[in-house]
């Protein structure tokens, strides 16, 4: 290994990061094991906290922690809970440190901002902090980091992916998947014990809980259901905890407390709680209101007391989880446990009881998503062992009808990717437009779901109300992210719009911050977006090449000779002093050259699967590769005919 | 979604009967998400993940329909021509069944008696499975030779399968209220 630390040369490497509530890490395959690299502050965690200093410097981790008591206005701790959400989402909460900005439009509430007396910074640049020093302390361990896998809690709602993502992207990271921390965790439990079965993820982090139901069977994890709750965590154990000692420090509920003050008994309550882990009794002195000390004594019932509703919680949206998957806590193979909140002894005892069985928990909970993220993030670079996650839609998508109610889409716990049509008409004669709210949740009312997307549909023909016909199509890829196309199919013309939610903050807004956040802006961002396009097109050269080794019989004369052109043209772009549209450009004609063929190719692929034969046993002309599917349903009717089984005729 | 890909039967490339063993049917989509799951697909050119993403989107689609028995017998139907048209409503004998277990149910829940829901939750579940075999047994009848008999076997394929709507909404009051007892 310590060779390639020393190797210009050394191949890019994924990775995986787990970027939690309390805690970030960077993990990397190994000798085909994962394994945590080592952050900034010289261990495999690094707190998510983030100091902005004077003269705008940044501070990311244990050292931004150090500054967390004296200055809470300006270091930004559990920035993931403030994910994708909106001013209005958190401005009543009381027990919060850092302080908000006030929007000076409906526009800008739409994403909450921190006020950092100087300036304000979105929850998705603080993010980007915390993921541009991972990627830092991986660059300076590997050389050459590749693609990223980045965790994000199962129950994380679609705006919430996307500032993710977005926060990714600002940090200069190219996403290969956002994975679910559950599913993550089970893939590290699962290739490490190379064991099948059905195991639920009770994932309790610091700001997030998830439960997930999953199936694993011959290295494909398939997700029967998730549950949860994105703003239900340890932060919420250390306020009860926090309220309590401000009591007894002589604050009472409602009371205006400052913000060192309440820092100080959230810091305290953390301390305690931890203490508890291994402790049955945790004693604590603090300054009482007016001057005095106060001096406290804690025993872990009185911690499992206060965490009684918390954990009840859980255990509603477990039980849910099982009902869905339509199992019973019998039929499960294990318990898997993740997050730094599974410690507490009261949260192991409450998942003991309420799955009859006692958890696993030999991979350190801490670690055990950012392993799995590493080994995946190893699979989709074609590094690492062949696993495939097939996983859910968190939360039902829908559209608001007219009486304010939800038309639901799309389930929830629908196998991803997934797709769903749904047809629309006018209500008013003559109407032209029509305004479409797409929303996320399980209530029943719009206005108590989460909002991804409004959007109007123009150029409707006027004609009398019910009879223009809108198509909306929802699809959801496999990071649960959606789009949405719609179009007006009555009169034949049809009128497109897509449209990707959004959480507040659009594409432009992160393309500034990105010049921004780079020394010498757009010519910096040009070289990026060049680099980038470069290392791209030498990943589609390479596939195409590799392509034309194995499958060129399925492609006739010209077709071969229009692929091949399309090839030099684009080498002969990244070789030379080219723009980064130049090479985007021959990169897209490669690409259109290539579609109908790679169509072939997956037809060729599940037939041989399907078939259990070898590809040389298949029909290998040109001529013979277009009628795979006739050829399928041939061997099937064969097959019915053998099984004495009746057909009825259909084309 | 492309329609050229024909129906969910054509995409899980099965044979159409209405009798599906669950295992095969899982199988099934395992096997088509090991070739087109867009993460199979990684690193390849962007038009072939596009391809992949909405194939793979058809083949789950395809899979949650086969595994529902009512989406499944209209899929059966309209592939042998059997005109379904609206759905039917249900004999007076059922319907009155029908109140009668919502009755129950009230009741039950009224008492806060979880033993009595989880037992009507079952008897709805045991109606279901008899209605399932009733569509099984219509569906493998021999095609219909005339518009008559297609009509016929439309209106007896209908009734079963609106009965069976309302059992299914009956199933899911009884746990919804299991659930919310829970809490």
């Amino acid at each position: 290994m310590l060779l390639d630390i020393f190797d210009p040369k050394a191949p890019a490497r994924a990775i995986g990061i787990d970027l939690g509530t309390t805690n970030s890490i960077v993990a990397v395959v190994t000798d085909e094991r994962p394994r945590a690299l080592i952050t900034c502050d010289g261990g495999a965690l690094l707190p998510s906290v983030v100091h902005y200093g004077d003269h705008d410097s940044v501070i990311v981790g244990r050292a931004a922690l150090a500054h967390l008591e004296a200055e809470p206005e300006r270091t930004i701790a559990s920035v993931k809970r403030y994910m994708g959400r909106s001013h209005g989402d958190h401005s009543g909460d009381t027990l919060r440190r850092a302080r908000l900005s006030e929007p000076k439009s409906p526009e800008e509430a739409r994403t909450l901002r921190f006020d950092l007396g100087t300036r304000s910074v979105t929850p998705v640049e603080v993010s980007a902090e915390i993921l541009r020093s991972l990627k830092q302390s991986a660059k300076d361990q590997l050389t050459h980091v590749g693609g990223a896998v980045i965790t994000v809690p199962a129950y994380f709602d679609d705006a919430q992916r996307q500032a993710t993502r977005d926060a990714a992207r600002l940090a200069g990271l190219d996403v290969l998947r956002l994975l679910n921390e559950p599913t993550a965790a089970a893939v590290a439990y699962g290739l490490e014990r190379k064991q099948s079965g059905t195991f639920a993820v009770y994932d309790l982090g610091g700001g997030t809980f998830d439960i997930t139901v999953l199936e694993l069977l011959d290295g494909v994890f398939q997700v029967k259901s998730t549950g949860g709750d994105s703003q239900l965590g340890g932060d919420d154990i250390d306020r009860l905890l926090g309220v309590e000692l401000l009591s007894a420090q002589g604050f009472a509920s409602g009371d205006e407390v400052p913000a060192a003050v309440l820092s100080l008994a959230l810091e305290t309550a953390r301390r305690i709680k931890h203490g508890l882990t291994a402790a049955d009794e945790v004693e604590c002195r603090l300054p009482k209101r007016g001057g005095e000390e106060v001096a406290l004594t804690l025993g872990r019932g009185r911690l499992a007391e206060l965490c009684a509703p918390l954990l009840e919680r859980t255990g509603r949206a477990c039980r849910r989880a099982l009902r869905d998957a339509e199992l019973e806590p019998k039929d499960l193979d294990g318990v898997i446990l993740v997050g730094g909140s599974t410690r507490m002894p009261a949260v192991r005892d409450y998942v003991e009881t309420l799955f009859g069985r006692a958890p696993l928990s030999d991979v350190d909970p801490d670690l055990v998503v950012a392993y799995g993220a590493a080994l995946s993030a190893a699979a989709l670079s074609g590094q690492g062992d062949d696993v495939l996650l097939l996983d859910v839609l968190p939360l039902s998508l829908g559209v608001e009808t007219m009486g304010g109610g939800v038309d639901k889409i799309l389930p929830r716990n629908t196998t991803i990717p997934a797709g769903a049509r749904s047809t629309f008409t006018t209500y008013a004669d003559g109407q032209t437009g029509f305004d479409l709210h797409v929303v996320q949740g399980e209530r029943e009312l719009a206005k108590d779901c989460r909002s991804l997307a409004r959007f109007t549909l123009r150029g409707i023909p006027p004609l009398p109300a019910g009879l223009a016909r809108l198509e909306v199509h929802f699809d959801v890829d496999e990071n649960s992210l959606l789009t949405v196309r719609a179009r007006e199919t009555t009169t034949g013309i049809e009128q497109r719009v897509e449209v990707r939610p959004s959480y507040g903050l659009s594409d432009d807004m992160i393309e500034d911050m990105l010049i921004e956040a780079l020394e010498h802006g757009e010519t910096d961002l040009e070289q990026r977006r060049r680099a980038d396009a470069v290392v791209e097109a030498n990943r589609i050269l390479l596939a195409t090449r590799k392509s034309l080794g194995t499958d060129a019989d399925l492609l006739d004369a010209a077709e071969r000779e229009q692929v091949e052109r399309a090839v030099r043209a684009l080498e002969q772009a990244i070789s030379s002093e080219t723009s980064a549209s130049l090479v985007q450009a021959r990169l897209e004609a490669l690409d259109a050259s290539t579609k109908d063929w790679a169509g072939r190719r997956m037809n060729r692929a599940i037939a041989s699967a399907l078939e259990g034969q070898t590809l040389g046993e298949v029909e290998s002309s040109v001529e013979g590769a277009r009628g795979v599917d006739s050829h399928v349903a041939e061997h099937e009717h064969a097959r019915a005919g053998r099984a004495g089984g009746e057909r009825w005729g259909h084309e | 979604m492309d329609s050229s890909a024909g129906d969910a039967f054509d995409i899980l490339r099965l044979e159409p009967t209405f009798e599906l063993d669950g295992k095969v049917l899982a199988e099934r989509h395992r096997a088509l998400s090991l070739m087109l799951h867009p993460d199979r697909h990684a690193g390849r050119p962007s038009a072939e993940r596009r391809m992949a993403l909405e194939r793979a989107m058809q083949v789950n689609s395809a899979y949650k329909t086969l595994r529902d028995p009512i989406a499944r017998a209209e899929l059966l139907a309209r592939r042998r021509g059997i005109p379904l048209g609206d759905a039917p409503a249900p004999s007076i004998e059922f319907l009155e069944a029908t109140m009668e277990r919502r009755e129950a149910l009230s009741a039950a829940v009224a008492r806060a008696d979880r033993a009595r829901i989880e037992e009507l939750a079952r008897g709805g579940k045991v109606e279901q499975a008899e209605h399932c075999a009733r569509l099984s047994e219509l569906l493998s009848r021999p095609g219909p030779v005339s518009d008559g008999a297609a009509a016929s076997l439309a209106a007896l394929l209908g009734a079963v399968m609106s009965e069976l709507r309302y059992l299914r909404r009956f199933v899911e009051s009884a746990e919804a209220e299991l659930e919310a007892g829970e809490s």
